[in-house]
């Protein structure tokens, strides 16, 4: 207990002032923590195979909670599609070859392009997408909660499913890309109206079998399953890593522990101060907890998965 | 040299502080403005370092207790927040 003042706490051992608050040790902990990054940096490049560049995201357990979801909601479950999930396969690899977070691609792609690339004839088509989630649960429950993505989750027009998870480099940052599309073959369904009405975030498209636009040489070559362009690294069907671990997450936990552990440490440390009225000559303890505070406050929000 | 208790150096220099505060949450409204611009989050971070930095720099040398471990000190914070964010920012 006492080592645990010394080490967190104002004391009489530690000079009325936490010992993890000392320059020396703070020195340490840069130290030792550059390195750390430096280590798992090299660890996850040179043996993938060892710290994979993975999500712990399972293709089947997106698939299973949806049909969940539907079956929750009075629906019928969605039958896995090899050519939708071709399609989706094919819709992650083109967003970290351009490098965009986007249902549309910067030169004008369209979520149905892929669909029907891959063969799928559709009367109906819809997208999601997701990025940062770190588990399938969080995923879902991020579409759930928003309307648009529900809608295209629970629509009893869609028969087929197909999704792809894959992690990469997106927009200058470390990423696992969920990309979820779901369909309906066009012999599956009597023949409608032939008004094609394309929105990017219901992701509906009714009926429109044809190809909207016409993809430049450039994004053809971006469709295959490349990897020259090296901005993405693998694919997740299921998880590949070792203890659950990827440079992600023990990346992210240690970060986010250190900020929570030193914003506490502040807190406890300007408190007692000013409590037991202590003087010190020292840097002050206050900003470093304004500024420690609004990191932590920070990284709890970007650390969070987006939907689009 | 002067050497006071915490509540003093508040009451003496609650603007100090209070530009801190406003410096800081005007980067973290720019840290959520620019989500998922790392490159401009990264900017964003190393200046609110250097603020913090000049802040302490600024509140010492008026409170007349400036001295290079003290600097050295806000340099390690500022170091260390950089390090912590910007590995959030650039690997998870």
């Amino acid at each position: 207990m006492s080592f645990f003042h010394h080490l967190f706490l104002p004391h009489h051992t530690n000079n009325q002032r936490a010992r993890i608050l000392h320059p020396t040790a703070l020195s340490i902990i840069v130290g030792v923590y550059a390195l750390f990054q430096i280590v798992v940096g090299n660890i996850a490049n040179r043996y993938p195979q060892i710290l994979g560049y993975a999500s712990q995201i399972p293709v089947s357990e997106i698939i299973r909670l949806t049909n969940l979801e539907r079956q929750q909601s009075g629906l019928l479950p969605l039958t896995v599609n090899s050519k939708l999930t071709a399609a989706a396969q094919a819709k992650a690899t083109n967003m970290f070859a351009l490098n965009y977070w986007a249902h549309v691609s910067p030169t004008g792609i369209q979520p149905w392009f892929f669909i029907s690339q891959s063969g799928y004839a559709y009367r109906y088509a819809g997208e999601n997408l997701a990025r940062d989630f770190s588990d399938p649960q969080s995923v879902v429950q991020a579409w759930m909660n928003s309307p648009s993505h529900k809608d295209n989750l629970l629509n009893s027009r869609y028969t087929d499913i197909g999704v792809a998870v894959m992690d990469g480099s997106l927009e200058g940052r470390d990423t696992t890309l969920v990309v979820q599309m779901f369909g309906t073959q066009l012999a599956a369904v009597p023949a409608v109206d032939n008004t094609a009405s394309l929105t990017v975030h219901a992701q509906e498209l009714t009926p429109a079998p044809t190809v909207i636009v016409s993809p430049t040489p450039e994004t053809l070559k971006a469709l295959g399953q490349i990897s020259e362009s090296g901005k993405y690294l693998s694919q997740t069907n299921e998880p590949s890593f070792l203890n659950g671990l990827s440079p992600f997450e023990v990346t992210k936990y240690v970060s986010l522990g250190l900020l929570v552990l030193f914003t506490l440490v502040l807190l406890a440390d300007v408190i007692l101060v000013n409590r037991r009225r202590l003087v010190r000559w020292t840097s002050k303890s206050f900003a470093h907890l304004i500024f420690f505070a609004m990191l932590l406050i920070a990284a709890l929000t970007i650390i969070r998965g987006q939907i689009l | 040299m002067a050497q006071v208790t915490f509540e003093k150096d508040l009451s003496r220099h609650p603007l100090h502080y209070f530009t801190l505060l406003c410096v800081m949450l005007a980067g973290l409204w720019g840290l959520f403005w620019f989500s998922y611009k790392p490159a401009m989050q990264m900017c964003i971070l190393i200046s609110m370092a250097i603020s913090f930095i000049v802040w302490g720099i600024v509140h010492h040398y008026e409170h007349k207790d400036l001295h290079i471990k003290i600097i050295m000190e806000y340099v390690l914070w500022a170091v260390m927040g950089i390090l912590l964010f910007g590995s959030l920012l650039l690997r998870s």
